[in-house]
């Protein structure tokens, strides 16, 4: 009896013009989504590849080392290949960061500040078409799963039988899932084959399974929306009721609360802006270098040849306290930028925190962050890289002083050309899976307890339910 | 006849569910994104005075001919009605002897998770949430009344039909519009009740009306395609499904998907790309110059019977005029360079800027499709940062620029001469001038785009949202005229 | 056979839409159940069908009590309900299909369903039709073709010849009449008298949730049923 149910439902629902649409739609989104997010791909790793190279050329024609210091380079993020399918915050902070000696160190060159025809509306990834359109569906192949056949007096006829309830909503459940499935999964799979196909996108082994974990997490997220569909339908006597219900829901959930949560952890937990902190350094800086010009200048008082024989011992020398009060300033600043920055990291973790946890009242919202997290494009992963630039920065910056110091040629023209062959690399590795699971694994848990949740009220709901 | 229907409209709507849960949406949504963007607003303000005053601190009598003057983008009051692109727009520019002023935004991306979900403000409530409530108000206008039965009773009078159709339009906008006005009367006392702003004065004031309107005729469309949809299936489920797909089409996909077929029909390289490309060029020039500079200053040196290895800053006899030479033929010279690397420098940047802005073009055309997009770029312009305010701080910067280069670059004469060090150099104060006197540069006179220019500007959206308003408006009305009402 | 003891059903603002009901309708007997609107007709039927419960006593469909085993009970009671919508993208056959298998009729073929159509006197073409595209009449005959395939003893109707012209309101009385004669225990809902004096054993006047009157056939046939029915009609309007 169970699969009778199962099957009349798949049949119905297959049979119906909404299918046919919602296939439709999904195939030519699902796709759409998927194909610019290779293009876009292939289009960062041909850049990536060109400014590398760019930047390559650019350190060799640089004609000593204090300009080296100076202008310093670029370092750029290796783009990631899951951002054909979440595009993260990736396209608003920026992909390359400037290392010198000078500068503090900071992304730039975002997608959206240089185009803003894509910022003014925003991305269109596979998580959007999940997040927003998905979820919609879920909820039209829903709304009127027991209502509806209320209204049509098939429900009492069916039920006129000696079917018991239990079974006639898990048939159904099971009938209408597999069906709002089908015209998901099929463009998913497809899409997937599309990824194979493309030359420059390169899936390694762990990248299939994020990939598996992140259409999970559709999956799921999807049921929610499901689920609650049934749920609703099953708590009002007519079809109408239970649509509008749900469109206000869906739409106070999905686009109202990430956005108010924000908001609110702004709030309730502020963070000093990025000016203040850049002054702070900025007087550190001021407060190092004037205590350099101090030492130097005593030392000079002290030291200055008074012989010119004297004069090429006293190079010497000097080069050598140039190198060490260079490195006592650098070590200063170090230590002093280090606590302002700590602090500061400390009180933006706590807002971005608060900021998630109010979000995840949203399903959406823990679709973005377990989907960022697993894909790599997300928040956590762009503060990992900027403070492995923060740390190749300070490496960077002592070796190139020291090299300045050792070749400064006192009283002549010549220009040494910087030895770029121990150079330390910046070198950044990526999030292993086991932490990006572990970081997705709160927003599983909210998804998968909403299911429960809202199957659980489904089900008793409907056991009560008034099928007259 | 005509009034009858009207007013029996009106009854019924206000008695229908879909009211109540209107008016609660409308009242919440459009006062808090108008507060919201009022508290965002508030934060760049503060944000804006604080970069002034520690620029103003740090460069406190710090003034020197090579001084990098700050100036900073203040933010504008219409801004409350949109933050649009306020997190990606350059608002900071560094003025720079050579003449090339560098252009950034200086708050960084401050916050990621707030740029995750998009901002909310009155755009977003208006146009996102707004259209679907008035989606849902006419949905079932048509098709809900003939399974209902009651539509045909209706025609059976001696009702036109086309009197029964404008009755339903107008009598669904009238109701629409009550909920709407004192959701906004909410905004504006919200926004009043603030102390950096008085909505109630000048320019604001009419930006604000101006939007009321536009939002008015964006919701009318909406309106008039709801009616549309309705006469166009004959049951209330399928018009409810038909009016979901269409706004997801129109509000989420239509915007998204024009600037990406925009890129693969048009792909521009990235400005990282492009600022590399400047910056070797620049070395490139730079060293070859310095060779060049070098290779005079040896050349006269040589003529003059003199060390070039040996420089100093107090030269006497042969030496001074030979140095006094070098000054003179090494202008030409540098003159020669620098042109080459503007010429060179604008080349690419024009490029550039004309290749995003073709994109750009195209990515705004294709969305057009849309009523949303209309309404989005309208109000966005008027809120004074949608795309066009990039172009527009280009312009102010390059004013700053030439403020603070009139007033202190062109009073010193660099001089350099190849040395101990590479190059060394000397500076030469014009006549009369004392860098005591000078004040810190501010980039005071910052000209936001006006309402009138934005909505000249504006005017094919505008015009295109008073198309949509007829277009739906017609269809619906022919299409009724043929409803099969049993 | 279909049996109510005292069957009350009481709601919680206080309406009483059914007064200590006791009925009885036996093998191949058509029992019609006339009344006014909200007479309590309809509480009737739900009550046998488990869709609501008793406020105090007993529904038995042969001899089962409903409120105590219902998925037992059910399995030998048929329904047809007013207003059949059906489902609407399916065929026929495909809806008939669906509730045989309900029903218990789990291996019938194409051809076993176009019988039953034909039998119910469906024209042809519209074995395979969708049914959003069946006249009324032709779905109050699909409604009752469900209840012959399921060839259960028992059979409830709520007022199945409402609607219907007179050419397919005298086909569907006919089939019940069939269907009683094979010997099921058949309690019909209505308020076509025409109808229920033409096929019905016994009738039952309903008013204010009190059955007020029952009369086997003769009895009603000498009687003028009409009159009978109006006065009672008339009182409860008064």
């Amino acid at each position: 009896m169970l699969r009778d149910i199962i099957f009349k439902e798949l049949l119905d629902t297959i049979s119906s013009l909404k299918f046919v649409f919602t296939f439709l739609l999904c195939t030519v989104l699902v796709l759409l989504a998927v194909f610019t997010g290779i293009n876009n791909y292939r289009a960062e790793l041909r850049e990536y590849h060109a400014s590398v190279a760019l930047n390559r050329s650019n350190l060799e024609s640089q004609p000593n080392y204090m300009t080296l210091a100076g202008y310093g380079f670029t370092v750029t993020k290796t783009p990631q290949v899951l951002s054909t399918i979440v595009t993260g915050v990736q396209n608003a902070v920026g992909k390359s960061a400037k290392v010198s000696t000078n500068i503090d160190p900071g992304l730039g060159d975002s997608k959206y500040s240089s185009s803003p025809a894509f910022a003014i509306f925003g991305e269109l990834d596979l998580t959007f078409i999940v997040r927003i359109v998905l979820s919609l569906l879920a909820i039209l192949f829903t709304f009127d799963a027991i209502s509806g056949e209320k209204e049509q007096g098939t429900l009492k006829l069916a039920l006129a039988n000696s079917l018991p309830r239990d079974r006639l909503i898990l048939g159904k459940a099971i009938g209408s899932f597999i069906s709002l499935i089908l015209p998901l999964v099929i463009p998913l799979i497809i899409a997937l084959l599309i990824l194979t196909i493309y030359p420059d996108v390169n899936l390694l082994r762990e990248d299939w399974l994020r990939i598996g974990l992140i259409f999970l997490m559709f999956i799921l997220y999807i049921s929610v929306f499901f689920t609650l569909g049934l749920f609703v339908s099953a708590r009002t006597l007519r079809s109408s009721t239970s649509l509008l219900v749900l469109l206000m829901v869906w739409v106070t959930f999905v686009t109202i609360i990430p956005k108010a949560a924000v908001i609110t952890a702004g709030v309730i937990s502020p963070v000093p802006s990025a000016q203040e902190i850049a002054a702070q350094k900025d007087a550190v800086k001021q407060e190092a270098y004037m205590g350099y010009q101090q030492s130097l200048n005593e030392w000079m008082e002290q030291n200055r040849p008074k012989t010119p024989e004297e004069g090429k011992a006293f190079q010497e020398k000097f080069k050598e306290f140039l190198e060490q009060s260079q490195k006592e300033m650098l070590a200063y600043q170090e230590e002093k930028n280090a606590t302002i920055e700590t602090g500061y990291q400390a009180r933006k973790k706590k807002q971005e925190g608060l900021a998630f946890n109010i979000s995840r009242l949203s399903p959406a919202s823990s679709l973005m962050f377990g989907a960022m997290s697993l894909s790599r494009t997300g928040i956590n992963e762009n503060d990992r890289f900027v403070q492995s630039i923060r740390s190749y920065t300070s490496v960077f910056a002592s070796w190139v002083n020291v090299k300045m110091m050792r070749n400064l040629k006192l009283g002549s023209v010549e220009q040494v050309k910087p030895d770029l062959s121990d150079m330390p690399q910046h070198e950044f590795k990526p999030e292993n899976l086991k932490s990006s699971l572990v970081r997705a694994i709160p927003d599983f848990t909210i998804l998968s307890l909403l299911i429960i949740l809202f199957f659980t009220g489904a089900f008793v709901s409907f056991l009560k339910y008034d099928v007259r | 006849m005509f009034g009858t229907l009207v007013i029996k409209e009106i009854q019924e709507t206000i008695h229908n569910f879909r009211f109540h849960f209107s008016v609660l949406l409308c009242l919440v949504l459009i006062p808090l994104g108008m507060y919201a963007a009022l508290k965002n607003y508030e934060q760049r303000l503060t944000e804006y005075r604080e970069s002034m005053r520690l620029y103003e601190q740090k460069s406190q009598g710090k003034i020197t001919y090579n001084f990098r003057a700050e100036g900073y983008r203040p933010p504008l009051q219409r801004s409350v009605f949109a933050i649009g692109l306020e997190d990606y727009l350059p608002n900071k520019v560094l003025t720079e002897r050579g003449g090339n002023f560098a252009i950034s935004n200086e708050k960084g991306i401050n916050n990621p998770q707030a740029l995750l979900f998009g901002r909310l403000d009155f755009l977003f409530s208006a146009g996102f949430v707004l259209s679907i409530l008035a989606l849902i108000f006419t949905f079932s206008s048509i098709s809900g009344e003939k399974e209902k039965g009651t539509l045909r009773l209706i025609v059976a009078n001696s009702a036109a039909r086309s009197q029964v159709y404008l009755a339903k339009v107008l009598g669904n906008f009238l109701v629409f519009l009550i909920p709407l006005i004192i959701a906004m009367l909410i905004g504006v006392l919200l926004l009043n009740a603030s102390s950096v702003l008085n909505p109630f004065s000048g320019e604001f004031f009419q930006a604000f009306i101006v939007i009321f309107l536009v939002t008015l005729l964006f919701i009318f469309a909406m309106l008039n395609l709801g009616m549309l949809v309705s006469t166009l299936t004959h049951s209330s489920i399928t018009s409810m499904a038909a009016v979901v797909f269409v706004w997801v089409i129109l509000v989420l996909a239509v915007p998204r998907i024009s600037p990406m077929i925009a890129e693969v029909v048009y792909p521009v390289k990235s400005e990282q790309v492009v600022n590399i490309e400047k910056q070797l060029i620049r070395e490139n020039l730079e060293k070859e110059l310095d060779l060049q500079r070098r290779e005079l200053f040896e050349k006269l040196m040589a003529a003059y019977d003199l060390d070039p290895g040996f420089t100093t800053t107090r030269p006497e006899g042969a030496m001074k005029k030979a140095y006094a030479q070098y000054d003179e033929e090494k202008i030409p010279l540098e003159e020669k360079y620098r042109q080459r690397l503007n010429t060179a420098l604008i080349n690419i940047e024009r490029e550039f800027a004309n290749n995003l802005q073709t994109q750009s073009r195209i990515a705004v055309n294709l969305s057009r499709i849309s009523p949303a997009s209309c309404y989005s770029y309208v109000i966005s312009e008027i809120s004074g940062n949608g795309p066009r305010e990039t172009g527009n701080f280009y312009e102010n910067a390059r004013e700053f620029q030439n403020e603070v280069r009139e007033a202190l670059y062109d009073k010193y004469i660099v001089k350099t001469y190849g040395g101990r060090w590479g190059t060394s150099s000397s500076t030469q104060t014009a006549e009369g001038f004392e860098l005591g006197k000078l004040k810190v540069f501010h980039m005071s006179n910052y000209k936001h785009i006006s309402l009138g220019a934005a909505l000249r500007s504006e005017w094919i959206d505008i015009l295109l949202l008073v198309f949509f308003n007829i277009l739906f408006f017609a269809a619906g009305f022919v299409a009724f005229n043929r409803y099969d009402v049993r | 056979m279909l049996q109510a003891t005292d069957l009350t059903k009481r709601y919680e603002d206080g309406l009483l839409a059914l007064d200590h009901l006791n009925l009885e309708v036996e093998e191949g007997e058509i029992f019609c159940l006339l009344g006014a609107n909200g007479a309590g007709k309809t509480t009737a039927i739900n009550l046998f069908l488990n869709f609501i419960d008793p406020t105090s006593g007993t529904p038995l469909i042969n001899g089962i009590d409903v409120t105590k085993d219902p998925l037992e009970a059910k399995k030998y009671v048929s329904y047809v309900s007013e207003n059949v919508m059906l489902y609407g993208n399916f065929t026929a056959r495909q809806n008939l299909d669906f509730f045989a298998k309900l029903g218990g009729k789990k291996s019938l073929t194409k051809e076993d369903y176009h019988m039953y159509m034909r039998k119910v006197s469906l024209p042809e073409n519209s074995f395979e039709m969708r049914v959003k595209n069946y006249s009324k009449g032709m779905r109050q005959k699909l409604g009752i073709t469900i209840a012959i395939i399921k060839d259960a003893q028992n059979i409830l109707l709520d007022e199945p010849t409402s609607g219907l012209d007179p050419k397919a309101a005298a086909e569907f009385i006919k089939i019940l009449a069939g269907l009683r004669n094979q010997g099921k225990a058949i309690l019909m809902c209505t308020h076509d008298i025409f109808r229920a004096k033409e096929i019905a054993d016994r009738v039952g006047i309903m008013k204010e949730g009190r059955l007020v009157m029952v009369r086997t056939r003769e009895e009603f046939l000498e009687d003028n049923l009409e009159r009978i029915y109006l006065e009672y009609m008339q009182e409860a309007v008064a």
